[in-house]
């Protein structure tokens, strides 16, 4: 994929929730702190194999609102109706979407709506809807709610996004299973390169998943259940260590908003440039990796961002705790980067807020901004015992650093490979004005 | 005069969907319409009103409603036949 005429695409806007809390600014003090969101799994109790999950705390739609009641009511009033009743993952994208919306001044500046676009992260939003709901009706489908019908669809969150937020471009949920984010990300990209639209969000959807889900996963052998660490919730996700056993399941969702620079008719603060990108196939429907073609998603991403291995100092890995994932993905980057491998960082975001599977993709690019514009990297939690010791893997503690570009990668089952670069802003625009960097506001508590 | 158990638990319907309507007064002549409901809102509210009566009736049956006082109507002759 050739970068079509160099345009520019900055990251103007940025919204999360996860397990460590809601926004940008908690996000990034936890991340700062090395800090936990996995613990016990509250929500289904009844799985006895599963000793933990990274779970949002206490969410509440309502209160999650407070903090914008400045905002018109016209706008607060429109997230409220349709996000009351709507099922979680909805409610989670309203959220995040909002934030990043504010974030990137959208609510004060003038646009043409007909030139925003809209991309969701994901497939299956609706899993534990869905069985939720079959338990409370059992054999009276007749009292099924009419808002079935829209809701149940993972196209909701575009009709919903784009009525709350009047965007008219083009909008689609895309899905690459757990690379998603990245997939949605690199589409959204695309719609700027190619001039269809000069803005666009990207919002990766909650994975609300229900026990059938969670189940299967734990019996393909990908969900980590009874570890030698399964009575200590905090200790079980370990990407890259000897110990690991698989993923931890994430609740969360992100929105990362895209512009191309070019287009800008104010000055606005940004986080980075997404400079390149790739995705691949490895001709599977397996759950198996394959580094050959991690490799080359990332070998293709460094040259659509023309940048070589030595250019990249930090990577944010899928690193899922997955055995044989870790492996694949340390083989994988150990082979491409070669000679430069122990200059590179690289950290699992992953253990810190479990793996958010639709909207991992967008979090894990969040992170990487994050640390890019603070100037650190985030620990790699309970990696005792790294699996590859040549990988400069960032340990228990974080490191201050300086990056100017970095790698973000994703790879999902059915041999989906994608990884993005990111870069700081550009200096020469720094001079003229037209772009600035981004401050991130620190959390008043000392972490 | 409309039955009142009835016009309760359909204003309770309403409530669920239009929160803001919980302390105000719903007159029988008024419409869903009226007070904001669109097409699905008022298949909503109806559904909602039979789930609670326990009632199983197309909503074909609540087509030629104009107000809530027909809708209450309409509930309490099929939820009298069902008392006996």
């Amino acid at each position: 994929m050739k970068n079509l005429g160099k345009v520019d695409v900055i990251v103007t806007g940025m919204g999360a929730i996860n397990a460590l809390g809601q926004g940008i600014t908690r996000f990034n003090s936890a991340l700062l702190a090395g800090q936990c969101g996995i613990s016990d799994c509250i929500r289904y109790p009844e799985l006895s194999f599963l000793s933990a999950a990274a779970e949002l705390k206490e969410f509440d739609f309502h209160q999650a609102l407070l903090p914008y009641s400045h905002l018109p009511s016209p706008l607060l009033s429109a997230i409220h109706k349709v996000g009351r009743r709507a099922p979680l993952s909805i409610q989670a994208s309203l959220i995040v979407a909002l934030e990043a919306w504010v974030d990137a001044h959208l609510h004060e500046r003038t646009k043409d709506n007909r030139r925003i676009g809209l991309v969701i992260a994901g497939q299956n939003t609706t899993q534990a809807y869905h069985y939720d709901l079959q338990a409370s009706l059992q054999n009276n489908l007749h009292y099924l709610s009419p808002s079935y019908a829209l809701q149940f669809m993972d196209t909701h969150h575009v009709g919903v996004l784009s009525e709350v937020f009047d965007i008219q471009g083009e909008g689609f949920t895309v899905g690459g299973a757990s690379a998603s984010g990245n997939v949605a990300l690199i589409h959204g990209y695309r719609l700027i390169l190619q001039d269809i639209v000069d803005i666009c969000l990207v919002v990766g959807a909650l994975a609300d998943l229900s026990p059938l889900e969670i189940q299967g996963f734990y019996n393909i052998g990908a969900l980590s259940g009874l570890s030698p660490f399964h009575k200590e919730p905090k200790k079980i996700c370990r990407p890259f260590d000897r110990d690991h056993s698989g993923f931890v399941w994430g609740q969360g969702s992100g929105c990362i908003i895209l512009e191309s620079r070019d287009s800008l008719k104010e000055q606005i603060p940004s986080y980075g440039i997404m400079a390149g990108a790739a995705m691949n196939l490895d001709g599977t429907h397996t759950s198996t990796p394959n580094q050959d073609g991690e490799r080359r998603a990332m070998a293709e991403a460094l040259k659509n961002a023309s940048l070589l291995p030595k250019d990249i100092r930090y990577i944010n890995a899928h690193g899922s705790s997955s055995p044989i994932g870790d492996k694949t993905e340390v083989a994988a980057i150990s082979n491409l980067f070669e000679e430069h491998l122990g200059k590179i960082w690289i950290n699992s975001t992953k253990s810190l807020i479990g793996h958010c599977l639709w909207s991992a993709g967008i979090l894990e690019a969040i992170a990487t901004l994050l640390q890019m514009k603070q100037e650190f990297v985030h620990p790699n939690l309970n990696l005792d015992n790294p699996i590859d010791i040549a990988s400069r893997f960032v340990g228990q503690q974080r490191e201050t650093v300086t990056i100017d570009a970095a790698m973000s990668n994703s790879f999902g089952f059915g041999g989906i490979n994608s990884s993005i670069i990111f870069t700081q802003p550009s200096t020469d625009f720094q001079d003229s004005g037209m772009v600035e960097p981004k401050g991130v506001k620190r959390a008043r508590t000392s972490e | 005069m409309v039955d009142p158990y009835i016009m309760s638990v359909l204003k309770g319907a309403l409530v669920e969907i239009f929160p803001e309507y919980s302390t105000r007064e719903i007159r029988p002549d008024e419409s869903l319409r009226d007070l904001g409901a669109n097409s699905i809102d008022r298949a909503e509210i109806i559904i909602l009103t039979m789930e609670r009566l326990q009632l199983k009736l197309p909503l074909l049956e609540f087509a030629q409603a104009k107000n809530i006082n027909d809708l209450v109507n309409i509930f309490h002759h099929y939820y009298e036949a069902l008392k006996k």
